[in-house]
């Protein structure tokens, strides 16, 4: 049984104490935005402006061609052109550029042949950025070798080309695949998880430290007005901390909120009870602050990589999947991107916002059968 | 009905019995005062009374209410100054009072008192004064007037003086001084003798068990031994010798002047006998007047000995 009275001086002593702490106030405000800057302009997966080298030993109106339509998008830049492969090869050895393009002598007469070969050296130590510029040159060369077969139709007299296949994507949501957009929503996941947790855990950890929790649990208060009185402050606080960020990520980096505002707050606000019981089980286990700062670093880092915060989890192998979906940042992630990009609503994201409510009873549970009125 | 009765209480840490089959009898309205050297168990009683920790063994009751299955009403019935300051540093002295009589449901009247305590324990002055910029007096009344406010039946107090000024410490007993005339119990544990004199009854722990309880004064004369003085230079010398003087019991240095104990039958004029035969220039043996400290390190001291005795018999 809860004495509302008894609560709300535990919330009194909470909120003088949170006022009283410039530190805290810093980090409840500070924090969150300067994360949400520094993620969403440095957390930049686009590909633009890649090193490129020509070796263009062809030296036809065709390879001259090619290289002009490259030259011309804005994924790459190119680098001083070099004359034989060795020196192509020593370019992206000495890393000034990530790919190298090596036309041979013989591509034009190639070509006329129907069968022309040009070698794309790729620099494989950064995969990612690798890996889709060289899409970029394979597609580019395709609609490059498209073009020359038509001409050659032309010039022929044929007036039909000849069948091919168009295939066209299209990209739903985010229509140009900008990082900004799909870290902006995420950025609110990582501010929460550091502060929520870290403010709870750390709150309860420094009254062990201090002895004052021996005066605590001397009193009538029970361990549920104890944890309420302490987590209640801190969910106000996080409250205040997803307004912030959210506001700057629409307002100023103008990523657009497409989706119902009454999805993402219900989405904050069981995220929020997720992480603060996190930060509970957290503190049952820590005697000091010391202690709890490193279980706060332990979790936080393995949930940022499981999460899809940074890798999709699609690509996780089976058993880390299963940790995976413990990870309340997993499912709060679906819902901030989904509600941001995709404008879902409850009818989508509601097995996410269960599991969230699941997993904040889960923590919930745990930490008040941790947290107990003895010291023994 | 006692207001704190204890058989057998227990309390081990793994191989470590810390209290070993305490029996306690506290009637209400008294001074109880649990004497002991540091480690001896004092703490760990206490933390068991007021529920913090779990017995091993024994049984406990605390106005009436069992430790082990009411702790959650012993708490609404008992007031606990700790051994250290457990107070908010970061919280004013009013707010700590405020916050410590809500949580204990002090309703309606709780500015009252907390400016009645504010008042009796003189820290008007400080009231907007954060806890952690008290000296460590002031801390104690602040923790004492916080122990109070709810009107507590039994009052568990750890050392409640440590570090406290001796005018600072009067006051503070005259507090419970006034609180046991109200009808409070009290049971404080102290190291400091000038305290224990203050209480109604003592009980003296040593390794986990009573040895010995009683009144001050009862306990004064259960520990009286005879005590001479004697002044002898160079003062160094003179107590390099009586350690080996037959008959002589115990000896130590009180400022510039001997202090022994005899052996039954020794007398004391031998030992400034064989000082002078030594060369030692040297006065002549004077009675010293026993007190209450005196006592408690004898009374130790016999149950040290015969503790020994017994490990030796089992050995």
């Amino acid at each position: 049984m809860t004495s509302w009275q008894r609560l709300r001086w535990m919330i009194y002593k909470e909120s003088r104490q949170f006022r009283r702490n410039p530190a805290l106030l810093r980090m409840a405000v500070l924090m969150p935005l300067m994360q949400t800057i520094v993620l969403s302009y440095a957390a930049n997966f686009d590909v633009t402006r890649v090193p490129l080298v020509f070796c263009d030993q062809s030296q036809t109106p065709q390879s001259r061609e090619l290289i002009a339509r490259l030259v011309a998008s804005s994924y790459f830049s190119p680098r001083p052109a070099v004359h034989d492969e060795a020196a192509l090869q020593q370019a992206i050895d000495r890393g000034q550029a990530a790919l190298g393009l090596l036309l041979p002598p013989t591509l034009s007469r190639d070509l006329v042949r129907g069968k022309a070969t040009a070698l794309l050296l790729v620099d494989g130590s950064d995969s990612n950025t690798a890996t889709v510029a060289a899409t970029y040159v394979v597609n580019l060369a395709a609609a490059w070798e498209r073009g020359l077969r038509f001409e050659t139709m032309q010039r022929r007299g044929l007036r039909r080309p000849l069948p091919s296949v168009d295939l066209r994507s299209r990209v739903l949501y985010n229509s140009d695949l900008r990082s900004l957009w799909l870290m902006a929503p995420a950025v609110l996941a990582l501010v929460l998880t550091v502060l929520m947790q870290g403010l709870t855990s750390l709150s309860i950890a420094r009254e062990r430290e201090l002895g004052t929790l021996e005066q605590l649990v001397m009193t009538p208060l029970r361990p549920s007005e104890i944890m309420l009185g302490k987590l209640l402050p801190y969910a106000l606080v996080g409250c205040g901390s997803a307004t912030l960020v959210t506001g700057f990520v629409v307002l100023v980096l103008h990523v657009p909120l497409r989706g119902s505002p009454v999805v993402m707050i219900t989405g904050i606000g069981l995220f929020l009870a997720a992480t603060l019981g996190i930060g509970l089980v957290v503190s049952t286990f820590s005697a000091n602050q010391q202690q709890a700062q490193l279980g706060n670093f332990f979790l936080s880092f393995p949930s940022m990589l499981l999460s899809g915060f940074m890798f999709p989890t699609a690509n996780l192998p089976q058993a880390l999947q299963v940790v995976s979906a413990v990870v309340p940042m997993t499912h709060f992630l679906e819902v901030s991107r989904g509600v941001y990009l995709r404008g879902s609503g409850f009818e989508v994201l509601w097995p996410r916002l269960l599991a969230l409510a699941g997993l904040a009873t889960l923590f919930f549970t745990i930490g008040a059968l941790r947290f107990r009125k003895r010291l023994d | 009905m006692s207001a704190i009765e204890t058989c057998d209480l227990t309390k081990r840490f793994g191989d470590f019995t810390a209290v070993d089959r305490v029996n306690l009898e506290v009637a209400p309205g008294e001074v109880f005062g649990f004497l002991g050297s540091n480690g001896c168990g004092k703490s760990t009683t206490i933390r068991m009374l007021c529920g913090l920790l779990l017995p091993s063994g024994g049984e406990a009751s605390v106005a009436g209410l069992d430790v082990r299955r009411q702790a959650e009403q012993i708490r609404q019935r008992v007031g606990y100054v700790a051994q250290f300051f457990n107070l908010y540093a970061d919280l004013t002295v009013e707010e700590n009072l405020r916050f410590y009589g809500g949580v204990y449901g002090v309703g309606a009247d709780l500015l009252e008192r907390v400016e009645r305590w504010i008042a009796r324990l003189s820290l008007g002055a400080l009231r907007r004064q954060l806890a952690g910029e008290l000296s460590t007096g002031q801390q104690r009344s602040l923790a004492l007037a916080a122990a109070v406010l709810h009107q507590p039946a039994v009052l568990l107090l750890d050392e409640p003086t440590s570090g406290v000024d001796p005018l600072a410490r009067r006051e503070f007993f005259d507090v419970i001084g006034e609180l046991t005339a109200a009808g409070a119990t009290v049971l404080v544990t102290t190291h400091v003798m000038d305290e224990a004199e203050r209480c109604h009854r003592l009980a003296i722990m040593n390794r986990g068990r009573i040895i010995t309880e009683g009144t001050p004064k009862a306990l004064k004369e259960a520990g009286a031994v005879e005590r001479w003085k004697l002044a002898a230079r160079p003062a160094a010398a003179a107590l390099e010798l009586a350690e080996q003087q037959p008959g002589v019991a115990t000896v130590a240095l009180f400022g510039e002047d001997l202090q022994f104990t005899l052996q039954a039958g020794a007398q004391p004029a031998a030992l400034a006998a064989a000082l002078r035969a030594a060369g030692l220039s040297c006065g002549e043996p004077e009675a010293v007047r026993s007190t209450i400290e005196h006592s408690f390190l004898e009374l130790i001291r016999r149950d040290d000995a015969a503790a020994e005795t017994r490990a030796e018999v089992r050995a």
